[in-house]
């Protein structure tokens, strides 16, 4: 009944939040850290029940008949799901607390914080629903959520065009989903989560079947966490006010495809097509991510490209369909929220401050803003893999995980996931140290002009109730290796530290983040990133993909629309204009015809008789 | 040779007959009372037809046989059975409602009382003797009692051009395809030896060397009768004799004459050549397709009121003709009877409520804007007789008139047929609601005066913008008298029957017995 | 005898009838014919709960001679296929009254146009409950003249002529497609002898008839629907119809098409539907691709909305196709929903036609979100609900139709569907381009001119209702499918 609670409450309070909206603007805030608050308490409820080991708790036993297979609501948490629930809430309980600074005086706080519950509510809905359409209720309403909160400051373009790009990328993929759905539902017939999950550990589900519901779920997935070859409106949500960035990319939207591909592995395990295909795609984007996130020069989308590497590291994790790799993914995942949130929570303190998100126009703020300085740092840190900070732990078990299979296991999937989750590694350290240089360090650089200069000088240390969250998360970003370590709550063996793997990361990290400030410093202490000479434009123009879409897929569906318009009214139009007109011209003829003329009605008279009489003379024998 | 005759069978039309003889006698001995004594003499004596007809249900008749010899089948020239009586009962009452169309102007002095009321009754009687003829000497000579007395009603009217001009087109149209039907009838007679229709039937089924010559004939026949339907192409007459006519003339025309064609043609179609029926069961099908369609098409830029209402009196003979086209089996005669009570009804009253307008000078269909405002019982009256003949709801009976009309197609599988007619159905609408919508429309400045002053006539009949007979009732527009009451009974009457029967639609059907 | 049924009819015509009689303001007047709708309303739910899990019984049933020579009776009765229509169209009217109430029409005569949106409310109830074939076409007759009239006279101000062009057209094209069923009727009356629904599904029909039969049902409630390529009326007729009139033919006139074809197409000649089924499919999907492509083409927000008509009714025609029972479900779910849904776009595209006097896209201008903040926030709502958002009443019509079509009839090719599922699936994803860039295009942007009024009171009453039902039947759907298959539509082949 408490995962229940998890789901309503918040949409209790973004009802009383826009319904009070037009009373007192003042009590939005109240509403939604209040909404999250009861929310949170509920997850950690919960979460403690089900980390104590008890049975799966199942909630609810509505269900639809579609004719079919019935549509069951019913909600069903595991330790998995609850962990889930208490890091969504946590964050953004976080994130409500923080807002209240980050956009105070906004007009349109009341919708705002409306949205904001509305999406931790279908994230809780996506992590505790048995139904595969329950589940894509959520999945599909947070999706709405996002577009609806990307596009807050609907008055600038690039927000307008990020929200749409963000909406409509990831429904494309949801339709995939929808039919895999279907499959997956017609494969175990049924919809339920544990029944589908049931029916492949039994073996009831085919490999062919298997490969099919899989790749079709994956087009799901890969729309919803943004990765190859529906990665790119992932970055352009960054118009979205930061706390949202927070939001989406820690705990909730993105963090779902993983989440759904954790859920549903026992069903990847069965075709090596499925997992062949997620590994690819994670080696691709965790890669090309990284090496984007090198060259941006914003710096939320430096942490944009970064999430989309870190999320593909997690697929790379799943897709070795091992035990070790289902861990690494989850307690990855897990650790992420927790260093993406702090780090996107601090960037925006950062912004906040300084009024633009380029990476160019920082610098030097490390004595004007020590707690998001201290905060970030450990962000960066744990992004980057520095032990003992809950990243490096996270990260560690993939690669412990890629090693087991790529020595001990599936070899074809282990290898290809291990060295990119290497190469990964290196490139993550090198943007971390690069953005945290430039925005810190070094000089502060002069007003920028331009659109999105605002100008706030001098710049000062952001508000407590923005700094508060900061503190909190780092807390937890330095802390939380034990849980990593310990993740019995998840069911599963503790982790021990593997040495050589642990000590070929640092290593890298400290070379790739050595090289970074060599270059830094060589060049004047402004742009590490020079030293990739013509290569870095490419890059920054992340590989002109979005033109290869435009081109692609973008532009011809306008022409196509052109064109039926055209059709509509150049080819089906004249019909019924054409009986109008030629009704209207046979009707002006009989009346021209019969002009009174007595002569002409005789010979027609005749003429008919005649004919009539010829013919069936004729016809007749 | 001398034979006892079944007066019995022969009391109905010798009523009427009197009826038409009494109301001549009546106005020539009592000149003072010639307002309406005349008419109301001829009413008694439809009303007595009618009594007898009522009387003789159930019970077939035969009368004017000859001697069955030498093994041929028995021909009598006068057959009557209970679809004759229903022939019967909508011509007496047309007529009825007609000649109360006509009476107030006798007061006004435009028709003479006796002379009119004489010619409409033996007109009338002239239809009953089709419907009961037995053979073609018969059929023609009353089709001719039909023809004559019209041409006179079309022109009888005093000091008016346009109405004898009408005469003259009527007459002469009328007159050719009279000499086709004789020239059929001729071919038939050279072909068969008989004119009786069980002798005539016996030898059209046997296949010889003139069996052509009688196909050719029977066709020939039809034509004649064709004409008095209005079918196209024997049709053209149609518009300026129904404008240049007094309005209940035209009436009298589009209901009673054309019931006489119809009832012809089913006559000599399903007793005289049943044995052809795959013959003509085609040229009928085409000719009601023919007929339909250009009806409706010609309607479409009508303006004036008469004008449109006799283009779609075309368009609706050839749905009346449809059952035919389907066998005129005992269903489809049914069906043919039970649309032609409805049309009959409702058509009567669109004239006359046409006739009411005229009466207020107005005469086109844009002059008649917000009619229904000014005088809401003549434009509601008018507005739901277009609806029953548009054949849509409110004008329920309209509507399942046509039902029966589709499924006499349907059933003997003319699905073609039945589609034209879907068509024509949905060209008919729009100028049928034309003419409602202006009924409703608000009424414009000045409207109603513009239609009294003889000039605005004239204007209006060159604006008509066609060359012969633009006739504009003008003659009917005398001094903005009120609308005499006569026509307002007629209209009440016809719009009471139509509404009861679109809520009950049962009784239409009484054919179907 | 007076049946729950008749009542149903008789009260919109004493409305009606009421409102052109009574004496005083037009306000009266419309409060009379309001008061008959709700009414009306009222008492429409009691069957609709009455059927609850029943077997395919028709509730309300009357079953009197009413042509006894015809053999054409008075045969009228509900079941779970017609009942929630018939509670779509008493709450539209409903809706379309209160609106009528504050905001009479310009060019006056408020009080025929409220008997007229009556007279259509009656027609429609009486076509849903009608089963007599030809009782049933008449009542689907019944509704055309009122919406001609709706269409020519309270249309588009701006543009006369326009408007008598798009009502005649409707009435012509419809008029063709009801004599085309009418023609169907009659052959089925000739093979099995009889106009009752009931008795024709017992007695079934022989597949040669079946399959002429079923071509022109197709035919002629295509051209309701409107199924492409026989759509061409629909733009024209709403982008000129006042917004009752748009509301009313999007809402109510749309569905006698789609109920027609699940009725009699699907239910009666079930063989012959077999035969042209894939066709229907198709068409249907096509309607689904070529309606979101027009969409996106759109300059103007009631064509867009139209264009947007057609797409959906593509869905509900794809699950018609597919012969099962899912699918009838799917279909009579679609249509709900689109009805509520597009009603609702309806009424707001109309308020802020008359806010700015026309439904040009560049006549309206951006920014609504800024200008009227709750006028654009419930546009948005309306176009994610249509767009199929889960959560929203729009999502179950389209997940189940592409369900449907995923396990189609037995006796039908599945690769064949399979294909329309995904062509279709591409559909759903352009619905929501086009819908989004509308949003963009219309709610956001920058307030470069003045604001609007916002939403008013009457306008929340009379809007209301539609939002509720949208959650309502997007979060629990068993509102609509809570007899197990709903019986009057388990009549699988």
């Amino acid at each position: 009944m408490t995962a229940f609670a998890v789901i309503v409450l918040p949409i209790i309070a973004a009802i009383s939040a826009v319904g009070a909206a037009h009373r007192w603007e003042r009590a939005a805030p109240a509403f939604g850290i209040g909404g999250t608050a009861a929310a949170w308490a509920a997850a950690v409820a919960v979460g403690v029940q089900q980390w104590g080991g008890a049975d799966p708790s199942v909630v609810g036993d509505g269900y639809v008949d579609t004719g079919g297979f019935p549509i069951s609501f019913v909600l069903r948490v595991d330790q998995l799901s609850a962990s889930m629930l208490v890091l969504a809430t946590s964050v953004a309980l976080l994130v409500q607390v923080y807002s209240v600074g980050y956009l105070r005086g906004d007009p349109r706080y009341p919708s705002y914080v409306a949205f904001v519950c509305l999406f931790t509510s279908a994230m809780a809905l996506v992590v505790t629903a048995d139904d595969l359409f329950v589940l894509l209720v959520g999945w599909e309403v947070m999706g709405a959520c996002s577009y609806l909160l990307i596009g807050h400051h609907w008055e600038l373009e690039p927000a307008r065009a990020g929200a749409v790009k963000a909406f409509v990328m990831t429904r494309v993929g949801d339709l995939g989903l929808l039919v895999g759905i279907f499959v997956l539902g017609k494969a175990a017939e049924t919809y339920r989560v544990s029944g589908v999950i049931e029916a492949a550990l039994a073996g009831e589900i085919g490999t062919g079947t298997a490969t099919t519901a899989c790749l079709l779920v994956l087009c799901g997935v890969v729309g919803k966490s943004a990765q190859f070859p529906l990665h790119t409106w992932l970055p352009d949500a960054m118009p979205g006010p930061t706390p949202i960035s927070a939001l989406i990319h820690a705990a909730t939207m993105v963090a779902a495809g993983v989440f759904l591909v954790a859920r549903l592995l026992p069903v990847f395990v069965l075709s090596d097509v499925a997992l062949g295909v997620l590994s690819a795609v994670a080696v691709v984007t965790m890669l090309g991510a990284s090496l984007f996130a090198l060259a941006a020069d914003d710096l939320k989308r430096v942490l944009a490209w970064s999430t989309v590497s870190q999320l593909a590291l997690m697929f790379g994790a799943l897709s070795l369909g091992t035990v070790d790799g289902y861990a690494a993914g989850v307690l990855h995942l897990l650790s992420h929220g927790v260093f993406k949130a702090l780090l996107f929570l601090a960037a925006g303190s950062v912004i906040h401050a300084v009024g633009t998100q380029r990476l160019s126009s920082m610098g030097g703020l490390r004595r004007a803003m020590p707690w998001t300085f201290a905060t970030m740092t450990v962000g960066f840190a744990a992004l980057a893999g520095v032990p003992p900070l809950v990243g490096f732990f996270s990260k560690d078990a993939v690669l412990a995980a890629a090693v087991d299979a790529a020595f001990h296991g599936e070899a074809g999937r282990g290898w290809p996931v291990l060295v990119a989750a290497l190469l990964t590694t290196v490139l993550t350290t090198a943007y971390c140290v690069r953005a945290w240089l430039m925005v810190f360090l070094g000089a502060r650089a002069g007003q920028v002009t331009g659109p999105d200069a605002v100008v706030v000088a001098p710049v000062h240390e952001s508000p407590p109730e923005m700094v508060g969250p900061l503190g909190v998360l780092a807390a937890l970003g330095v802390l939380g290796g034990v849980a990593v370590l310990r993740p019995t709550y998840l069911g599963l063996e503790p982790e021990h530290l593997h040495v050589g793997v642990a000590l070929t990361s640092i290593v890298l990290v400290g070379l790739s983040a050595f090289v970074v400030v060599a270059e830094w410093s060589r060049s004047q202490r402004c742009e590490p990133a020079e030293v990739l000479g013509p290569f870095r434009t490419v890059l920054a123009r992340e590989a002109s993909y979005d033109t290869l879409l435009d081109h692609a897929v973008v532009r011809p569906t306008w022409r196509l629309s052109r064109l039926t318009a055209v059709v509509e009214s150049d080819v089906v139009e004249p019909y019924p204009r054409g009986a109008d007109t030629g009704a209207g011209w046979a009707s002006r003829l009989l009346r021209w015809f019969h002009d009174g003329d007595v002569q002409r009605y005789v010979t027609v008279i005749v003429l008919g008789a005649v004919s009539v009489a010829v013919v069936v003379g004729m016809v007749r024998p | 040779m001398t034979q006892s005759v079944d007066w019995w069978s022969i009391a109905a039309p010798l009523c009427a007959l009197a009826g038409a003889v009494g109301a001549l006698v009546v106005d020539a001995f009592t000149p003072r009372l010639s307002r309406w004594l005349p008419s109301v003499v001829g009413l008694t004596g439809l009303v007595a037809s009618a009594g007898f007809v009522m009387a003789s249900y159930d019970e077939p008749r035969a009368a004017f046989c000859l001697p069955t010899t030498l093994g041929r089948p028995q021909d009598c020239s006068w057959l009557v059975a209970d679809p004759t009586l229903i022939w019967w009962t909508v011509v007496l009452a047309a007529t009825a409602l007609v000649l109360i169309l006509l009476t107030p102007s006798y007061a006004r002095g435009e028709l003479p009382a006796g002379e009119t009321t004489f010619l409409l009754l033996a007109s009338a009687t002239g239809a009953l003797v089709v419907a009961a003829s037995g053979d073609l000497v018969t059929l023609v000579i009353g089709m001719e009692t039909v023809s004559l007395p019209a041409f006179a009603l079309v022109g009888l009217r005093r000091r008016d051009r346009r109405g004898a001009e009408a005469a003259l087109k009527y007459f002469v149209a009328s007159v050719v395809a009279t000499a086709i039907t004789l020239l059929g009838v001729s071919m038939v007679y050279g072909a068969t030896g008989s004119l009786g229709s069980g002798s005539v039937a016996t030898a059209a089924g046997l296949e010889t060397a003139v069996t052509p010559v009688i196909g050719v004939g029977m066709v020939l026949t039809i034509v004649g009768l064709g004409f008095k339907v209005a079918a196209v192409p024997f049709h053209a007459w149609v518009p300026d004799t129904y404008v240049g006519a007094p309005i209940p003339v035209a009436a009298y025309l589009s209901v009673v004459s054309k019931a006489a064609g119809l009832v012809g043609i089913v006559v000599v179609l399903t007793r005289f050549f049943p044995v052809y029926a795959d013959t003509w069961t085609v040229v009928i099908g085409v000719l009601a397709a023919v007929t339909m369609t250009v009806g409706n098409l010609a309607a479409l830029r009508q303006l004036h009121a008469v004008r449109l209402l006799a283009w779609s009196s075309v368009a609706q003979a050839g749905y009346l003709l449809v059952p035919i086209a389907a066998g005129a089996s005992g269903d489809g005669v049914a069906a043919l009877q039970s649309y032609l009570v409805m049309y009959a009804v409702v058509n009567l009253g669109a004239f006359a409520a046409v006739l009411g307008a005229a009466t207020l000078g107005a005469v086109r269909v844009d002059d008649m804007t917000g009619l229904a405002r000014t005088h809401p019982w003549l434009g509601i009256g008018l507005a739901f007789a277009l609806l029953c003949l548009a054949g849509l709801p409110p004008g329920v009976v309209g509507l399942v008139a046509k039902v029966v009309i589709f499924q006499a197609a349907v059933d003997a599988d003319q699905l073609w047929l039945a589609v034209v007619l879907a068509v024509n159905v949905a060209i008919g609408l729009v100028y049928y609601l034309r003419f409602v919508v202006a009924l409703f429309m608000p009424v414009p400045e000045g409207a109603w005066e513009a239609g009294e002053d003889e000039p605005a006539d004239e204007m209006r009949g060159i604006a008509e913008g066609e060359g012969g007979t633009v006739a504009t009732a003008r003659a009917v527009v005398v001094r903005p008298s009120d609308v005499p009451w006569t026509t307002e009974f007629v209209v009440g009457l016809t719009l009471a029957a139509s509404v009861v029967l679109s809520v009950f639609p049962g009784p239409l059907f009484f054919p179907y017995g | 005898m007076i049946g729950g049924l008749e009542l149903l009819l008789l009260l919109p015509m004493a409305g009606a009838t009421a409102a052109l009689t009574v004496r005083g303001r037009d306000g009266v007047a419309v409060w009379c014919g309001l008061a008959a709708a709700t009414v009306t309303l009222v008492v429409s739910i009691w069957p609709w709960v009455a059927l609850h899990g029943d077997g395919r019984v028709f509730v309300a049933e009357t079953d009197v001679a009413w042509i006894e020579p015809l053999g054409i009776r008075w045969h009228l009765g509900l079941d779970d296929l017609s009942a929630p229509l018939v509670v779509l169209t008493t709450l539209l009217t409903w809706c379309c009254l209160v609106s009528l109430l504050r905001r009479p029409p310009d060019c006056g005569g408020v009080r025929q146009l409220v008997a007229l949106v009556l007279v259509i409310e009656m027609g429609s109830i009486g076509t849903f409950a009608a089963l007599d074939l030809i009782v049933f076409f008449v009542f689907f007759e019944v509704v055309l003249i009122p919406m001609w009239f709706v269409i020519a006279l309270w249309g588009d101000p701006h543009d006369v002529v326009g408007r008598r062009r798009a009502a005649t057209r409707f009435l012509v094209v419809t008029v063709i497609g009801s004599a085309l069923v009418l023609v169907a009727f009659l052959v089925l009356r000739a093979d099995t002898g009889t106009f009752d629904i009931v008795l024709l599904r017992e007695r079934g029909v022989a597949t040669g008839t079946g399959t002429v039969v079923a071509t022109l049902l197709l035919m002629g409630f295509g051209a309701k629907v409107p199924m492409w390529p026989l759509h061409f009326w629909l733009p024209d007729a709403h982008s000129k119809a006042p917004t009752v009139g748009s509301v009313l033919l999007a809402g109510v006139l749309l569905k006698l098409g789609t109920y027609g074809l699940l009725r009699f197409w699907r239910d009666v000649v079930p063989d012959g539907a077999v035969a042209v089924a894939p066709y229907l499919g198709a068409l249907g999907v096509v309607g689904i691709v070529y309606g979101a492509l027009a969409c996106l083409a759109q300059r103007d927000l009631k064509r867009l909305i139209a264009y947007s008509s057609i797409g959906h009714m593509g869905f509900v025609l794809l699950a018609i196709s597919v012969l099962t029972p899912q699918g009838a479900l799917a279909a009579n779910y679609g249509n709900v929903a689109h009805g509520v849904i597009t009603g609702l776009l309806f009424f707001v595209v109309g308020a802020v036609k008359d806010r700015v006097g026309s439904s040009d896209l560049d006549v309206v201008g951006e920014a609504l979100y800024a200008r009227a903040p709750r006028l654009g926030a419930i546009f948005a709502f309306a176009a994610l609900a249509s767009l199929g958002l889960p959560g929203l009443a729009g999502f179950w019509g389209e997940m189940l139709a592409l369900l449907a079509a995923f396990d189609p009839n037995p006796a039908l090719a599945r690769s064949t569907y399979l294909v329309l599922m995904v062509i279709a699936a591409v559909g759903v994803a352009l619905t929501a381009v086009y819908f989004v860039v509308a949003i963009r295009r219309v709610c956001q942007g920058v307030a470069d001119r003045d604001a609007l009024p916002d939403v008013a009171t009457d306008e929340w009453v009379s809007w209301t209702p539609l939002v509720l039902a949208t959650v309502a039947l997007g979060i629990f759907p068993v509102l609509m499918l809570w007899s197990a298959v709903p019986a009057g539509l388990a009549g699988s082949p």
